[in-house]
């Protein structure tokens, strides 16, 4: 039996949040999934600090990213991430609405391991954000040093 | 022979001629400088040779008439000493008195006649022997002729007229002051010459230093085209009012470079203003369509998720209408995702560079057709597809023209039983290829044939057949992109005929195989 991995959800729109986690609650993955709401939080999350600063030690297994936040931006977070030694190997996958080329190729360039685009249409959005959830929080093997349940 | 004389004459004639156009070019060749010295010398020597001239003949005259005195006065003298001799009939004392002309070298004969006119003795010069000009005793006037002069007089005694005596004298005299005059003449030209000359070439540059200075300027001038140089004024006559026409010339040049310079500047000024504030634009645009593909789509798929929960959540709640609602609501919000996705295709077609390449349209078109088949399951389409050329090109682009279009006329052949679709090109004129798609479709009135291609313009309505309005907009772009045109044929429940032109990037060759294909049969691509 494979065993289920932290998530962290980055993402402002609380509309959204709640249809992801719909969309991850059926394989339970809901559970493990914390939800942040912009890029300085889940900072906070990451070094442990300020409302998490009691949370147990490690990494998620992945980090849902939305591009367009406030504060710090989805591609800010990612820069910071990838150039802290104790960060950079959380894998990131692109969460976003943006279908624009130009935010595809920094995110790439930033060192993302995976960018998906919301489809519009729900059963299509449930459909790849199930996917998504069982493949990174299931299937996939995490870096060490990864928080496990 | 005489028509050789002849050309010999005309041979002649034309040498001459020849000699004179070469003495002309000579002369035209020859620089200012050298032609005033010429002339100055020409002048001064034409001067001098009048003056000699007048001087001489005037000289002459003097010396004729002093000559014709002296000889007079001789002639008296000797007349009055032979009046004894004469009244006494003595020849001997009369000879002795005539000898003694010889104290006057230049007296060449002597003779006095009596009163009869008779001669009664003579003299002549010994050397003298051989000619004489013959002298009669009617004359009383001295005799000028080129070589001798005489003077005749008669010899009186108290009234009466005893005799007459007939003097004649040689010009030697003359010839040698003649001679002197010649040499004199030779050696003051010799003189005025010399000095002449080098006066003649120091006066000249008066006249030639403005010109010459005018003449390096102008060489400069046209050799840096520096239009900034002046020629420096040095006399108020004809070269000066040349040298300030020249120089007016060069400020009115120097004037327009500079108004044609700032025009130029100025405008590639507005140019970088323009350029700036169309970039400028262009990044607002850019920001706009960005949030127009986030911000727009976010709340829309909120839309859908929601009436997918909340249908999803308690069907057996909703009755039919409510459930109809819902579908209404997700529907519209479906629309307008697509009506945002097209929205942002032709803003990107407009703003993204075009990677152009050469391609085959063979292969292109087959592979969209294939990409429809899971969409076309089921239905009976007759594909008619004609040899297309390879073009040069955006192959994404011209890729969504022919995938547009296609299903386009996949759309609208619908209701039919069979769908005929017809692809297919003809090389329009000589420097383009027009292509069609041509379908069996429920087609359109003509009559608005030119709305088609306008951006939201539909000319059906939304529950026939779906549709943004956006993409023949946007298959007009792509193909003025490339330098193309588009237009359309069509007749109600009859079909429609898309036609758009591309520049033909082809060679000879290619053009030859697609005109011998024309015409040829179509394959069929089901």
């Amino acid at each position: 039996m494979m065993e289920l991995k932290r998530v962290l959800l980055v993402e402002d729109s609380p509309h959204d949040v709640e249809l992801t986690l719909e969309a991850l609650a059926e394989k339970n993955i809901a559970n493990e999934v914390v939800v942040v709401r912009d890029g300085a939080e889940a900072l906070d999350y990451l070094y442990r600090r300020g409302v998490f600063a009691d949370r147990g030690e490690g990494n998620p297994a992945v980090i849902l990213l939305d591009l367009k936040l406030p504060k710090i931006t989805g591609l800010e977070l990612l820069k910071k991430i990838r150039a802290d030694e104790k960060l950079k190997l959380i894998p990131v996958v692109v969460l976003t609405s943006s279908r624009e080329e130009e935010d595809l190729v920094n995110s790439y360039n930033l060192g993302v391991n995976a960018y998906v685009v919301k489809p519009l249409d729900f059963s299509e959005f449930v459909d790849a954000v199930r996917k998504l959830g069982i493949f990174w929080a299931l299937i996939n093997e995490p870096p060490p040093g990864c928080l496990r349940r | 022979m005489n028509d050789i004389a002849a050309q010999g004459a005309i041979g002649k004639n034309s040498a001459y001629d020849g000699g004179r156009l070469a003495a002309r070019g000579f002369v035209q060749r020859m620089s200012i400088k050298k032609k005033l010295i010429v002339i100055i010398l020409f002048l001064t020597l034409f001067g001098l040779i009048i003056i000699f001239a007048g001087m001489t003949i005037n000289n002459r005259i003097i010396f004729g008439k002093g000559m014709r005195k002296d000889m007079t006065v001789l002639a008296d003298i000797i007349g009055n000493n032979s009046r004894a001799a004469l009244t006494f009939n003595d020849p001997q004392t009369a000879a002795e008195i005539l000898a003694a002309s010889r104290a006057n070298n230049h007296i060449v004969h002597a003779v006095l006649f009596d009163a009869a006119g008779k001669k009664f003795t003579e003299y002549i010069r010994e050397r003298d022997t051989v000619r004489l000009p013959s002298s009669s005793a009617e004359d009383d006037i001295g005799i000028f002729s080129n070589s001798h002069m005489t003077v005749t007089r008669d010899i009186f005694l108290n009234e009466r007229r005893i005799g007459r005596i007939n003097l004649t004298t040689d010009m030697a005299e003359w010839n040698d002051s003649l001679r002197n005059y010649v040499i004199v003449f030779v050696l003051l030209t010799a003189l005025t010459v010399a000095i002449t000359l080098p006066l003649a070439f120091s006066l000249q540059r008066i006249i030639t230093a403005p010109i010459n200075n005018l003449v390096e300027t102008a060489r400069e001038v046209s050799r840096d085209k520096n239009y900034s140089i002046r020629v420096t004024k040095t006399s108020a006559d004809e070269l000066g009012v040349l040298v300030d026409g020249f120089n007016g010339m060069l400020a009115e040049i120097q004037h327009r470079d500079a108004e044609l310079r700032d025009s130029h500047y100025s405008l590639e000024r507005r140019v970088a203003e323009r350029t700036s504030q169309l970039d400028t634009l262009n990044k607002e645009l850019e920001a706009f369509s960005y949030s127009v593909s986030h911000d727009l789509r976010a709340p829309l798929r909120h839309i859908m998720g929601f009436v997918e929960l909340l249908s999803g959540k308690a069907p057996e709640f909703l009755d039919a209408k409510s459930r109809h609602y819902l579908q209404v609501i997700s529907d519209s919000a479906r629309q307008m995702g697509h009506l945002i996705d097209d929205l942002l295709s032709f803003s990107r077609m407009g703003r993204s560079e075009m990677m152009k390449t050469q391609i085959s349209l063979d292969a292109l078109v087959k592979e969209v057709i294939n990409g429809f088949q899971e969409e076309t399951k089921g239905r009976d389409i007759v594909w008619k597809v004609g040899p297309l050329p390879e073009v040069n090109g955006d192959s994404a682009m011209l890729r969504l023209v022919f995938v547009n279009l296609i299903s386009n006329a996949l759309k609208y052949t619908r209701p039919r039983q069979q769908a005929i679709i017809e692809i297919g090109c003809s090389p329009g004129g000589q420097d383009e290829n027009v292509f069609y798609i041509k379908d069996n479709g429920v087609g359109f009135d003509m009559q608005y044939a030119d709305k088609l291609f306008g951006l939201f313009q539909r000319l059906h309505r939304s529950e026939e057949f779906e549709g943004t309005g956006l993409g023949l907009a946007n298959i007009r772009r792509i193909v003025l992109r490339h330098g193309g045109r588009v237009w359309a044929e069509g007749a109600e429940n009859i079909g429609a005929i898309f036609y758009f032109s591309l520049p033909a990037a082809l060679n000879a060759e290619d053009r030859d195989g697609i005109n011998k294909n024309k015409g040829g049969v179509f394959y069929d691509g089901t």
